[in-house]
């Protein structure tokens, strides 16, 4: 017995061994798999003593142009990781999902703090980009919290006691102590760096930063983005959701379906296919056409789902959706279509397609949020359409943008040429391809 | 060998040369195939068979040579060619999950039939292919010969006026073997040009008139059963027969033999086409692909 299990054993190992999409699957998909999370994370969940804090974008407007607001300007823009855009358009930034927070400087600031009052700042934010946000409240209390403290001097920690939830019967002597090492706090604020998300994570308190902090450094916080006052309330979770599937999963649908092209050869039916009098690219595109239909099909019942539970506003405008839809399942099809007539065999085309789906799909920001990636990071899926087609989708489920700008939002017209550009371009590859592999057809 | 008159021809080759990459698939092929004549096209595996027949059909071009099938020439009228010609592949070329009939009237949609034309011909095929009670089944729980069957008519739906048989008959019972060589004698009576390949020899003999022996990527000789057997290599290889009895002269060797005492019948029999065909292409074994070929 033991001579066959060993032998069972050697055979599966041996077959194991050459069969170079198990091999695949089984080392390199992994380790692609690990890099692009690790890189990704590394970004929020810090990479070492070494590694650069996640940096995030805030567009700063202001409107005050004095000199106290332009050394807030300047403070902010010394801040570690916060990339300072001056702006006139702060809140059209954050409605378009361009910037996660913005920070708006009122008219009347320098006045304000000359006379002793709390500065009233405005924080526009995107609330589908909490994670930004924390990084950026977390990056604006050391400045702001100087300011306060240079308005309202130590009277400032009784309201912190009471935020942190404090036991109410040991503030006044909690705050005499505080009182007492004012100058010591100071200076210490003052050589405290910059703490990155992480090092600033919230303990186990009833303090909530996000709910908490604003308040306390005398910020006015309104989104910006995703609820409209015109529309329904929205999530945001559902609206990535959606966007994620509709993109991630259309490609799996099309390169299995695509890959059906493999299986008519092997089975015989292409060749009886191209002996009709019509064959060359009619079977191409009629392929095209019946993996476009069911890929069609599959996102039209993921957005009623879509919209019916989870309320994504998917009907609020129909035509952008249309024309996104449309054009992302040409692409994918493509894309599919492509991969078929590249590879030799449906187990070369399981194993390319599953490693480039997923790792295009983590970098295009399908699996997670592209803001919480580092910047080269977030640079590189720029370039992928799977970026494209969810900031398109997710432009129209979350900001509500149409195919054109308009004054006030973004539009989508971009993410919907490159994805035509890229459709176009692949669809003539795989004609040429498909001709000469399959075919080297008579004229 | 009768030379047939031009006009009479369904395929005309001449030196037909392709090749794939350095590999030399066809040196030279000629091959004549009168108007309804059915040519049996044996050949040992890579010998190039395949790509003779892919050629014909438009599958693949050329590197040299002239080719004419139904007056015209494959890779400059493809289209119009595949109008008028049907191939019944080696493989079971259907689609399983569909029936029969779905996969016919998808395959007769594909050359063009519709309407009551296309029911028509659908009809036709299936009970030509003895399927009409199973007609709603699905392919994929059809027996061997079943799916053979509509193997075959799948290619004839629309009509063609040239056939190409590539081994139609592998893997079937001899009743469904039988039943497939009625509907191709049926082909032959209606008066289609017929290429049949095959490594059954029985198959050749009994449906063919003519028979073209190809190796190594050259036709090594045409004609009838009765004509290759007369071809002085293959009548002079019939003394290889007394390599059983000591290479020498079946009679004389059976005269040594009764000579020394022993008690010996001779026996002689005519060459059958498996003789004929080893004498021409020789015993080694060729295991090229034959999709290469």
């Amino acid at each position: 017995m033991w001579q066959t299990i060993l032998a069972l054993i050697a055979k599966d190992i041996l077959i194991f061994r050459r069969d170079r999409t198990a091999l695949a699957l089984t080392f390199l998909l992994p380790l692609a798999l690990g890099s692009v999370f690790g890189t990704a994370m590394s970004g929020i969940m810090g990479g070492g003593s070494d590694s650069a804090p996640l940096r995030v974008g805030l567009a700063v407007e202001d409107r005050d142009r004095t000199g106290a607001s332009r050394a807030l300007v300047a403070a902010l823009s010394a801040a570690n990781g916060l990339d300072v855009d001056v702006v006139d358009d702060a809140e059209r930034r954050v409605e378009s999902g361009k910037r996660a927070c913005a920070i708006l400087i009122p008219e009347g600031y320098e006045a304000g703090l000359a006379a002793g009052r709390t500065p009233e700042l405005v924080l526009l934010r995107d609330p589908a980009q909490a994670i930004s946000q924390q990084v950026v409240l977390f990056q604006l209390a050391p400045v702001l919290l100087q300011q306060r403290i240079a308005t309202e001097g130590p009277g400032l920690f009784d309201r912190a006691l009471e935020l942190l939830d404090f036991p109410a019967a040991g503030r006044p002597g909690a705050s005499a102590v505080l009182r007492a090492s004012f100058d010591d706090i100071q200076t210490l604020l003052l050589e405290t760096p910059a703490a990155s998300a992480a090092e600033a994570a919230p303990t186990a308190s009833a303090f909530d930063p996000l709910a908490d902090l604003p308040g306390f450094l005398g910020l006015d916080v309104r989104d910006a983005a995703g609820n409209r006052e015109d529309g329904p309330p929205r999530s945001a979770g559902a609206a990535h959701a959606f966007s994620a599937m509709a993109v991630m999963m259309l490609l799996f649908t099309v390169v299995g379906a695509g890959g059906t092209l493999l299986q008519e050869r092997n089975e015989g039916t292409l060749t009886r296919l191209q002996l009709t009098p019509a064959a060359g690219n009619a079977v191409l595109l009629g392929k095209l056409g019946s993996v476009g239909l069911i890929a069609l099909l599959q996102l039209v019942v993921l957005f009623a789902f879509a919209g019916l539970v989870y309320g994504v506003p998917v009907l609020a405008d129909p035509l952008p959706l249309a024309v996104v839809s449309c054009t992302w399942v040409l692409l994918a099809v493509d894309i599919g279509l492509f991969l078929a007539v590249v590879c030799r065999s449906q187990k070369q085309l399981e194993g390319l397609s599953t490693l480039i789906i997923l790792v295009m799909s983590a970098l295009g920001g399908a699996w997670f949020p592209r803001e919480i990636t580092p910047e080269w990071f977030r640079a590189v899926g720029s370039f992928l359409p799977v970026a494209w087609a969810m900031d398109a989708f997710h432009g129209i489920f979350w900001y509500g943008k149409g195919l054109l700008p308009t004054d006030t939002r973004d539009g989508i017209g971009r993410e919907v040429l490159q994805m035509a550009g890229l459709a176009a371009v692949l669809l003539v590859l795989s004609v040429r391809i498909f001709a000469r592999r399959y075919g080297e057809r008579a004229r | 060998m009768e030379v047939p008159p031009e006009t009479a021809l369904a395929i005309r080759v001449v030196g037909l040369e392709k090749r794939y990459g350095e590999r030399v698939a066809l040196a030279g092929v000629d091959l004549r195939v009168q108007k309804g004549e059915a040519l049996g096209l044996l050949g040992p595996n890579g010998a190039g068979k395949t790509t003779t027949l892919r050629v014909l059909s438009t599958l693949v071009g050329r590197d040299a040579g002239e080719v004419s099938v139904l007056g015209l020439d494959p890779e400059r009228d493809g289209a119009q060619l595949r109008a008028r010609l049907g191939v019944v592949p080696q493989e079971i070329a259907l689609y399983g999950p569909l029936t029969a009939r779905e996969n016919l009237r998808f395959f007769g949609r594909a050359h063009g039939l519709a309407g009551a034309r296309l029911t028509e011909r659908v009809d036709w095929a299936l009970e030509a292919a003895s399927l009409v009670d199973r007609s709603g089944d699905a392919v994929q729980g059809f027996s061997g010969g079943m799916k053979r069957r509509l193997n075959l008519v799948a290619s004839l739906l629309h009509g063609p006026e040239v056939v190409f048989l590539d081994e139609p008959t592998a893997g079937v019972d001899p009743q469904s073997r039988n039943h497939l060589f009625e509907m191709i004698e049926g082909l032959c009576k209606a008066g289609l040009t017929l290429i049949y390949t095959t490594h059954q020899m029985g198959e050749v003999e009994r449906l063919c008139n003519r028979i073209a022996v190809m190796d190594q990527g050259r036709i090594a000789a045409v004609g009838t059963l009765a004509e290759l057997a007369a071809l002085p290599a293959v009548r002079g290889n019939a003394g290889a027969r007394l390599e059983l009895v000591g290479g020498r002269d079946p009679a004389e060797a059976a005269n040594l033999l009764r000579g020394a005492g022993f008690d010996v019948e001779l026996h002689t029999r005519p060459h059958d086409l498996e003789s004929i065909f080893l004498v021409l292409t020789g015993r080694a074994l060729r295991d090229e692909s034959e999709t290469d070929g």
